[in-house]
């Protein structure tokens, strides 16, 4: 229950956690963006150095991140060896019919597998700087100009505070229904996949009842406290784009440039 | 079946948070058959305490009896746990929050199976369970969802008492129910204590459950055991328990009015309102 560090905040005082919301999202996003613009070893070598800078800047230790990228390890591994196996060009290593090991397989799977991580580092750096109060309310400003278009972003943004906000409760309740079913003579970890996956159903089918009810009743009490979805709200936090924000997308933006300009001039090896 | 605390100290580990010692040092001996109140302010450890009766949470130090099996801190073997956990029936705080079963039969069978009953063994005695906790066959067949508040909370405690549990360990079992409910409860477990002689654990804030039900009280603070007395005793203390700022029951802070009022001294602790009638009416004073 405790193993997930994807999605989790971790306190602190650096100078990623001062950063505005805006800032470290728009970077983020752009960063993901931009993974895909490297094509060769260059590229992928200032992408990698810039992540470990990023890391380092969170003052938050690797083996957290390397917890955070544990739980995916099998995903990335099936999609790189997909990739392997399915890729033609250059050398052949090995040729079994429709299923081959080339040198462009490999360096492709390489090249997959640090995308991957460099994509869960990157937004493990983004939600453990970051209070889930922030990051909603820098969502919700990135999406405001869709309010243009009539798409309810002060709902979504909403949805999503109310969800995170109860993430913890959620756990809590979880563990007290492991216990009371443990108690009842339940053991976890143990038997087939399918008895393990039955086992389940006496916790999940409780948390869906709760969840139910407490959705309804802070519906009702958000009525009853006078909430109007239609109506124009504001803000009890403020968000202040300060110089080290617009310090923060000037860098992404000369990473950018840089990446494009090793495109043109490095090696070239992917396609 | 008697349960037996020795040294135990235990702390929960949450991610790299770990919260010190929720339990300290606690030696409690609880006899078989007694019925043991534990009262004790929020956070004082009474909830850990039950989950260390059923290796939930496990101690850091120290060890429980369970009856002939022994919890110790090193505890790996699933064998001594799963005897444990069916020897002691536990019923959480709020246990309608455990129902989870399309039926209600199928929800009450599910302890039973779980330690290898029979299918139709557990039948029977979901059967005998559910006459036990004073509701009617018809709703074994019904959904646990669509009963009212304390009709699941009655089926979530057929669901510990069929396992036949020889130590019954309960978790605020009144707590959000209307006085009556609450009363039929406690005294369904009173029942049970005395037809079937379950060592009996209630947890409560209620003073008066406390008088009524219990033999002996057991007060826990920061963690600690600090004090564990047979009923009568601990509600003479009126200075000790005004220092751990706990409360009298009703018939007993009546009867102390009633002796400052009237000037005289009852013969003994009066509990309950028949004990204080009885004792008023030996007095003379009604």
């Amino acid at each position: 229950m405790n193993k997930l560090i994807l999605g989790r905040y971790f306190p602190g005082d650096s100078w990623l956690h001062k950063l505005d919301p805006r800032a470290k999202l728009v970077a983020a996003i752009g960063f993901i963006a931009i993974l895909f613009v490297a094509i060769n070893w260059q590229g992928y070598l200032l992408l990698i150095l810039f992540t470990l800078f990023v890391m380092r800047l969170s003052g938050i230790s690797l083996k957290m991140y390397i917890r955070g990228v544990r739980p995916l390890i099998w995903l990335i591994l099936f999609t790189v060896s997909l990739q392997i196996l399915f890729t033609a060009g250059g050398t052949v290593y090995v040729d079994w019919g429709p299923i081959t090991i080339s040198q462009y397989g490999l360096i492709n799977g390489v090249f997959i597998f640090c995308r991957f991580v460099m994509i869960i580092f990157i937004s493990t750096v983004v939600t453990l700087t970051t209070k889930p109060i922030d990051l909603t309310d820098g969502i919700n400003a990135l999406l405001s100009p869709l309010r243009l278009f009539k798409v309810p972003v002060d709902d979504i943004s909403l949805m999503l505070t109310i969800a995170l906000r109860f993430i913890p409760n959620l756990l809590d309740e979880t563990q007290k229904v492991m216990d009371a079913q443990r108690a009842r003579g339940t053991t976890f970890g143990e038997g087939s996949l399918v008895e393990q996956m039955k086992k389940l159903v006496p916790i999940i089918m409780p948390l869906f009842v709760s969840s139910l009810k407490r959705a309804e009743d802070m519906a009702d009490v958000m009525e009853v406290r006078g909430y109007q979805s239609s109506k124009p709200r504001s803000s009890f936090r403020k968000l202040a784009w300060k110089r080290k924000d617009t310090l923060a997308i000037v860098t992404m933006l000369a990473l950018t440039t840089t990446l494009v300009l090793l495109r043109q001039f490095g090696t070239y090896y992917m396609y | 079946m008697q349960v037996n605390f020795k040294g135990v100290t235990a702390d929960y580990q949450i991610g790299p948070i770990r919260s010190r010692n929720i339990l300290h040092h606690v030696n409690l001996c609880l006899p078989s058959k007694s019925f043991t109140a534990i009262v004790g302010h929020t956070g004082a450890g009474k909830s850990s305490l039950l989950k260390t009766v059923n290796g939930l949470l496990l101690p850091k130090e120290g060890k429980i009896q369970v009856g002939d099996q022994t919890i110790t801190p090193e505890l790996q073997s699933k064998v001594v746990l799963k005897h444990v956990r069916q020897s002691v029936g536990m019923v959480f705080q709020f246990p309608e929050s455990q129902l989870f079963a399309e039926t209600v039969e199928q929800d009450i069978c599910f302890g039973p199976m779980n330690f290898g009953v029979s299918k139709e063994e557990a039948k029977k005695s979901a059967k005998d369970a559910i006459l036990n906790v004073g509701l009617e066959e018809a709703v074994l067949s019904a959904s646990p969802f669509s009963l009212s508040g304390g009709q699941q909370r009655r089926v979530a405690i057929a669901g510990v008492l069929v396992m036949n549990p020889d130590v019954l360990v309960l978790d605020e079992p009144g707590a959000g129910l209307d006085p009556q409910g609450k009363e039929e409860i406690l005294t369904l477990i009173k029942y049970l204590h005395e037809s079937k002689g379950i060592t009996t654990i209630l947890v409560t804030h209620d003073m008066d459950d406390v008088a009524r039900y219990a033999d002996d009280v057991v007060v826990m603070e920061k963690g600690k055991v600090v004090t564990y007395k047979p009923v009568h005793t601990f509600f003479n203390d009126v200075v000790q328990l005004h220092a751990w700022s706990l409360d009298l029951p009703e018939a007993r802070r009546l009867q102390l009015r009633l002796e400052e009022e009237a000037n005289v001294k009852l013969p003994k602790v009066c509990l309950t309102i028949d004990d204080l009638v009885a004792a008023l009416i030996e007095v003379g004073l009604a």
